[in-house]
């Protein structure tokens, strides 16, 4: 589809020169504004100049090619003559002298700022995911510092079912601002399986406060955002599959009442 | 930039003589349907079609790096090519052996001159030649004429590669086809506007027909040769 349909007559009618007037004007202006344009024209000319292969070739007059090749030899010696052949060679030899140091120069340095360009971009990427991990722990540290100056929020001590088990937990949660802090020791749960912390409500069924379990290393903890308003009798953690459960299935891990 | 003032010839790229293979179709082979098909056929091919051994030709293309390097030789050869159509070109507007020679001169001169301005991407030699021809032929022939004419050397892009006798033979064919086709008052008109460079108005008054008339001949002309020409 042309993007100038309006013109789409008069390629061929201008390259073969019948066009005049307003019509040529108007159109000839638009042609220095638009390449689209300025290509079909160059087909159209083309077409045009086709037509001179509808006549035969006619035999130049005799002569004519010896006198255009004299004609080209006589410029080419008055061009060599203009400039000294010894004097250009000499010229050519002193300029390779000093453009080749020059050139190789040019290159080292390209190369040197170039890598140094490259390692200082990675040194940019690495900070800047520096950065936003810091801002991701300067954020968590002012949720756990309000969580935890909060005079509503309430805490949970943790404890294996099991007396001969040694991890422990620990949960502050708020229930005005919905959110609990969870840390603990429990270690990564088996292949496929997930720990899942439960708020247990004064009435009700058991909520999920979310899951955790691969990440899971030394120093461990987590902040879980819950809906609002839920006040809680206690926490509990069970083990559960990977993806976690609605209600709690597996075997309770660590469980504690709020104090 | 050239002599004249214009910008610099461009040509497309020539889709080199190298492993060109030249196909027999059947719209190549026209049958001259009417007398102007007949007229031009039974004009010689002479430069067409030569007896010489087979031998790969070089391309426009190689032949312009060649004479970028100075070699004669390479003008020489796209001498032997083209001059024969520039020749018919400027011949049939001009009708003047003097003035035939004189532009033929200075156009294969030109392109010695500048060889290296010469973009491959955006034109083709035997357009460029032709229009050039056209063009000066047209400029000399109304110089004492007041109406001004615009005489742009640009980009002219054939498609079709004519680096090869077979290939410049089958165009030669094509286009007679093509004309050939036109009805007689449309290829009078045509032949008016191109030979001899006269605008709508002027072919209205050479031939004593209205206006309306010769833009209507002209348009449908150049839109059946568009399509042959295209096929």
């Amino acid at each position: 589809m042309s993007a100038h349909p309006q013109y789409d007559e008069f390629f061929d009618l201008y390259a073969l020169g019948v066009i005049e007037g307003v019509e040529c004007d108007e159109f000839r202006a638009h042609l220095a504004t638009c390449d689209d344009c300025a290509r079909k024209l160059a087909e159209a000319r083309g077409r045009m100049a086709e037509l001179s292969f509808a006549m035969a070739p006619v035999e130049p007059p005799a002569g004519a090619k010896e006198k255009l090749l004299r004609r080209v030899r006589e410029e080419t010696k008055q061009a060599g003559a203009s400039v000294p052949q010894v004097e250009r060679s000499i010229g050519r030899s002193w300029w390779a002298l000093v453009l080749a140091p020059v050139t190789l120069a040019l290159v080292i340095a390209t190369v040197y700022l170039w890598n140094s360009n490259n390692r200082l971009a990675e040194q940019i990427r690495g900070e800047h995911a520096q950065m936003q991990s810091l801002q991701h722990e300067l954020e968590e540290a002012n949720e756990l510092m309000n969580l935890e100056t909060a005079h509503d929020t309430v805490s949970a001590k943790l404890m294996p079912m099991k007396p001969e088990e040694h991890d422990h937990g620990q949960v502050l949660y708020n229930p005005r601002m919905g959110m609990a802090f969870y840390t603990g020791t429990l270690p990564p749960p088996p292949r496929n399986m997930t720990y899942q912390l439960w708020l247990v409500p004064m009435t009700g069924n058991p909520i999920s406060a979310g899951t955790f379990g691969e990440e899971i290393g030394p120093g461990y903890h987590m902040m879980m955002k819950m809906p609002p308003g839920i006040e809680a009798k206690a926490f509990a953690v069970t083990m559960e599959s990977a993806g976690g459960v609605p209600q709690p299935q597996g075997p309770k891990m660590l469980v504690g009442p709020v104090s | 930039m050239f002599p004249h003032g214009g910008p610099p010839p461009k040509w497309n790229a020539f889709r080199s003589g190298l492993g060109y293979k030249v196909e027999e179709r059947p719209g190549n082979r026209t049958s001259n349907p009417n007398a102007f098909a007949t007229a031009y056929s039974q004009q010689s091919c002479r430069g067409l079609v030569n007896s010489a051994p087979r031998q790969e030709p070089a391309s426009d293309w190689s032949l312009i790096n060649r004479m970028v390097a100075k070699d004669e030789t390479a003008l020489a050869t796209l001498y032997d090519r083209y001059a024969g159509l520039v020749c018919a070109t400027l011949n049939r507007i001009l009708r003047d052996a003097s003035a035939t020679e004189e532009i033929l001169q200075d156009i294969f001169f030109q392109i010695w001159r500048t060889a290296s301005s010469f973009d491959p991407s955006r034109g083709s030699l035997p357009g460029w030649l032709i229009v050039a021809a056209r063009n000066r032929a047209i400029s000399k022939l109304r110089k004492n004429n007041p109406v001004t004419r615009e005489v742009v050397e640009s980009d002219v892009v054939i498609g079709a590669t004519l680096d090869t006798d077979i290939a410049r033979k089958q165009m030669m064919q094509k286009v007679q086809g093509a004309l050939g086709g036109l009805p007689v008052e449309q290829r009078k008109a045509v032949e008016l506007a191109y030979f001899e460079g006269l605008t709508h108005s002027e072919i209205a008054e050479r031939t004593g027909d209205p206006l309306g008339t010769v833009k209507t001949r002209l348009r449908s002309a150049v839109e059946s040769l568009k399509k042959k020409l295209q096929a």
